[in-house]
């Protein structure tokens, strides 16, 4: 299984500037002092091995979507931001080879962020396509209507050729879809967020996104590390600094990177992702965030060990 | 939770003993709401001195948030000493080192609370 990430961001898509593009160029030019290389392999392996995440590449800037790849010859998706689009095209150029034309998306919620890759999802089009949307809200399909009226976007939603089955899942029930046992929590966030736990060929992954955890909610608190219980892979909503999250961010919907370590090693989970990142945050700080992260997984680990990733758009997570 | 507690110049000092995380940051709440109003009755600061505390997990610095907005409309100031290498980094990288005024000593944090 792989886990693919379309689109890392919360609240808002965000694009690199060319002011940054230009600030990465002479970074790494700075960095090769005056080198001579050989061939492109050559720049290619000082690039890959030379050169720090923020300088070499960027962490993207797409809303909120996740693929697990291989659960099934069926797609798997997590939520609908922006990434969607990306996924779409990619999944159609899989599907010209061979992969069904099948797609099965779990919404945390309907927050905009979350939906708003769908009007430009373009297997959408396709008659021969089964699109099924589960989720713990039973208005999904009423919000995907509601941002394709006339007054928000040219194309209705009963433009679209594909067909659809909207499905509410209920929290404590189990539902078998694409090779997966899918259970979901309801989560705190304004209007509720849900997350899921799949277990798919032996494997357990939990998408965890737009959650706060009160940490004075000793109940709840544990009701999620039995979520999260030996999962070999955990991806969740770090997008604040545990201050902004306990002062001026309170009641916002969103976790932050110290909650989410400390989660992760109650439930005994082997690796956390780094999800949902702050719009307003450049390259640089969001390593910054990482690499603080990492720091804070070695000072506060009594057993074992969690590795922790950051994810950017196109990070694939083997499994 | 190991505990101690003293009162100088009006200033209310309290020595958490052990590492704070789930299983005893209720109890570490429930000591330092009190001392943050036995501080506004002395009409003095509260110093917390962290030097026999060798981690806190985010549960534990949630407690001392909720000190921080018990301590805000008495006016009472909340200083932390003590702090070892790790609740160093701790502090750091939550941002908590942003909220609270750390002091390198117990002295420090004294002559800073009787400054006013």
């Amino acid at each position: 299984m792989l886990v693919r990430f379309w689109g890392t961001r919360g609240s808002l898509p965000t694009a690199m500037r060319s002011g940054e593009v230009r600030d990465k160029l002479i970074a790494a030019l700075q960095a090769a002092n005056g080198r001579h290389f050989q061939s492109a392999a050559d720049v290619a392996s000082f690039v890959d091995n030379e050169l720090d995440f923020p300088i070499r590449s960027t962490y993207g800037g797409a809303s909120s979507c996740v693929e697990l790849d291989g659960t099934s010859d069926e797609f798997l998706v997590c939520d609908m931001g922006s990434g969607l689009r990306e996924f779409g095209l990619d999944a159609m150029r899989r599907s010209r080879v061979g992969r069904k034309k099948t797609y099965n998306i779990f919404m945390s919620h309907l927050h905009w962020d979350h939906i708003m890759g769908f009007p430009f999802f373009v297997p959408a089009f396709d008659p021969d396509v089964t699109i099924r949307i589960f989720g713990g809200h039973d208005t999904i399909e009423r919000a995907l209507r509601r941002q394709q009226e006339k007054i928000s976007f040219p194309v209705p939603f009963d433009y679209l050729k594909a067909r659809f089955e909207f499905t509410t899942l209920v929290p404590g029930e189990v539902a078998d879809v694409a090779g997966c046992r899918v259970e979901l929590i309801r989560q705190h966030h304004d209007n509720d967020s849900y997350g899921y736990r799949f277990f798919c060929n032996g494997k357990s992954v939990v998408y965890s996104t737009d959650a706060e955890h009160k940490l004075g909610d000793q109940e709840s608190m544990q009701r999620f590390v039995e979520f999260f219980r030996n999962a070999d892979l955990v991806i969740m909503d770090t997008m604040y600094s545990f201050a902004d999250a306990m002062s001026m961010k309170a009641d916002w919907g969103h976790s932050s990177n110290v909650v989410a370590v400390d989660l992760c090693h109650r439930a005994s989970a082997r690796r956390l992702v780094m999800f949902h990142h702050e719009p307003i945050f450049g390259d640089n700080t969001i390593r910054k965030m990482h690499l603080d992260t990492i720091r804070y997984e070695e000072l506060m680990r009594r057993e074992s060990a969690l590795e922790v990733l950051c994810a950017y758009d196109g990070l694939e997570v083997p499994l | 939770m190991k505990w101690s507690k003293d009162l100088r110049q009006g200033n209310v000092i309290v020595s958490p003993g052990e590492p704070v995380d789930h299983e005893n940051a209720g109890e570490f709440e429930s000591l330092l709401i009190p001392a943050v109003e036995e501080a506004s009755r002395s009409g003095g600061s509260l110093i917390i001195d962290f030097r026999n505390v060798d981690y806190m997990t985010s549960i534990g610095l949630r407690a001392l948030m909720m000190a921080v907005k018990e301590a805000e409309p008495v006016s009472v100031k909340i200083l932390v000493t003590g702090l070892n290498e790790t609740m160093q980094e701790i502090f750091h990288i939550s941002g908590f080192e942003q909220l609270l005024a750390i002091h390198e000593s117990l002295e420090s944090a004294l002559a800073a609370a009787s400054a006013g």
